[in-house]
């Protein structure tokens, strides 16, 4: 691997998704309720055997793209902000690279190891105990449980929750969960982290500490893609930003002067209000 | 990368050390197309996430409940004491010459394994919905960690058989050799079940309302309360289309040295359970890829 090697070069990438038109029920009578359940078994599997993000399938389904079209390389050491609206597809860019679901045209080329931290508290079980839930936790997210001992003792410190570490996690307070959930998460040793709006945790000081791991991360020349509405934290966090319209990029360049061009896009004159 | 030795590497407020030289691995996203391998080497490379999922399954089970372990013990015990009380004594089934709390319990075991291993598998998997959407990792590793937490019960089951075999007086021969055959078909019969319930479940839920009724059925057309000597001939090797049959009887002959219990049309059990085991996994890895969009 020749180190000026983009790690992420990702061409082309697009996803389709078939729109789920449910029945508007409560607008019905009842016998076209009736008819939509007895129906409902047909339909559904003709919709869901069709299969959504092959190329060429789908058709006559009420189809939409949610990545039209997206390239763009990730050097090493670089953090990339990927910031747009609501439904710009941010986030099925992440799932992509994550290879949580496939695309349907395009490729990624990614060069080492990926961390994802979509959703950091997913394999949390809360009957568990904080201590339980950080091997179960880990392992799931791609650590084997010798890596998370050895860090055990560095995640616990990093979540300040010491004293509750053998506690239910039921017993937590929302904070004290979420904080647990991203020391583990943030502990992955991966050459490339996705991150997505995660960092919004915990109280200001946690997040000010949450901040600091990322650009410590970022430092120690690991490559972050960072999705976040928080455009105060994206713009100290990142050295290079895209943004993201209805599928495509629109722009590609320092984050100062994407955010602006985002600003812009928010106010209320030309936004559709759904967006922070 | 960037890191050289000329560059100090600052260290991290995580501190976590990193060697990005020894383990670049270059891998390709791209739409997946045809159909896929059986993915069994990466399920054997992640199978500590598959024992982390059983020992999550196990923990869960015991966290809050008063009888906690008791449940796996007492569950076949009162079957069996029903069983024994309606088909043994009321009904009078014949049971090839073993009492019939023995011959009950051994089905029941072997039973239990399957449809708790099944339904679970099934269960779990469309309700790991934040797991399936936001995290990668090998899926496979959901019913299979199914799987193994159902082991542990089918162990302290079988302990339990050994015990209801001393209780009896009843001492086991050379047959006990088959039983690690028949355990590899039970085995090889739950994933056949419970790797396409699971992924189908994903799509349609349908098969979690569903699975009650078809394990109900199956467990009529299966000798747990009575014996496969009560099928006539002919229609045996259409009865051995449901593995389990072959199991629970070759387990019979195995334990309690049941003879009669075996017949020729085992093989049709064992071509249904592997060639199911095969499809099944296939099935499940071709679907897996949607489970993040389907779910």
């Amino acid at each position: 691997m020749r180190s000026e090697d983009p790690v992420i070069e990702a061409r082309g990438l697009a996803k389709r998704y078939v729109r789920d038109r449910g029945p508007a029920v409560d607008s019905m009578g009842l016998h076209h309720l009736i008819g939509e359940i007895f129906g409902m078994p047909l339909r559904a599997a003709r919709r869901a055997w069709s299969p959504t993000n092959r190329e060429g399938a789908g058709d006559g389904a009420e189809t939409f793209w949610a990545l039209e079209d997206i390239s763009f390389d990730l050097r090493a050491g670089e953090t990339l902000g990927v910031i747009g609206k609501n439904g710009a597809g941010k986030s099925v860019l992440l799932k992509i690279l994550a290879r949580i679901t496939p695309p349907t045209r395009g490729t990624a080329t990614v060069r080492g190891r990926i961390g994802a931290m979509l959703e950091v508290s997913a394999g949390f079980h809360y009957e568990l105990t904080g201590r339980e839930n950080v091997f179960l936790s880990g392992a799931i997210l791609g650590m084997s449980q010798r890596e998370i001992a050895v860090r055990l003792d560095r995640i616990i410190e990093f979540a300040e929750i010491a004293d509750a570490i053998d506690t239910p996690v039921k017993r937590y307070s929302s904070g004290m969960a979420a904080r647990l959930a991203f020391s583990v998460a943030a502990h992955l040793d991966a050459e490339i982290m996705l991150v997505d709006e995660v960092l919004a945790v915990g109280d200001a000081g946690f997040r000010q500490k949450c901040l600091d791991a990322m650009r410590g991360i970022a430092r120690s020349g690991r490559s972050i893609v960072f999705v976040s509405h928080e455009l105060d934290m994206l713009e100290r966090l990142c050295d290079r930003a895209i943004l993201i319209d209805h599928g495509r990029i629109r722009a590609d360049g320092p984050p100062g002067e994407l955010l602006d061009i985002h600003r812009n896009d928010l106010r209320p004159a030309s936004s559709d209000g759904s967006s922070r | 990368m960037r890191s050289t030795p000329t560059e100090p590497i600052r260290r991290s407020t995580l501190a976590v050390d990193f060697e990005s030289e020894a383990t670049a691995t270059t891998t390709v996203i791209r739409p997946k197309s045809g159909w896929p391998d059986l993915g069994l080497g990466e399920a054997w490379r992640h199978r500590e996430l598959i024992w982390v999922f059983a020992a999550r399954d196990v923990r869960i089970r015991y966290k809050q409940r008063a009888v906690g372990m008791g449940w796996v013990v007492l569950q076949p015990l009162l079957t069996m004491a029903i069983f024994s009380v309606l088909f043994g004594r009321l009904m009078k089934v014949p049971t090839d010459g073993i009492p019939y709390p023995l011959f009950a319990l051994c089905g029941l075991v072997c039973w239990t394994f399957f449809v708790h291993t099944t339904t679970k598998s099934t269960i779990t998997l469309a309700a790991s919905r934040d797991l399936l959407t936001k995290v990668r990792f090998p899926r496979l590793a959901i019913p299979f960690g199914a799987l193994v937490g159902g082991l542990v019960d089918l162990v302290i089951g079988l302990l339990l058989l050994v015990a209801a075999l001393a209780w009896f007086g009843t001492g086991v021969g050379w047959q006990i050799l088959a039983a690690p055959l028949a355990l590899m078909l039970l085995i090889a019969t739950t994933i056949a079940a419970s790797l396409p319930l699971s992924a189908l479940n994903v799509r349609f839920r349908d098969v979690e309302n569903a699975l009650p009724f078809v394990m109900q059925v199956m467990l009529f057309l299966s000798p747990v309360a009575y014996p496969a000597t009560m099928i006539p001939d002919a229609w045996r090797w259409l009865y051995a289309a449901n593995p389990m049959s072959t199991v629970i009887s070759s387990m019979r002959f195995a334990l309690l040295g049941d003879e009669a219990a075996l017949h020729p049309s085992w093989i049709v059990s064992v071509a249904v359970a592997v060639i199911g085991c095969w499809a099944g996994i296939l099935f499940f890895r071709r679907e897996e890829e949607n489970f993040a969009d389907a779910i």
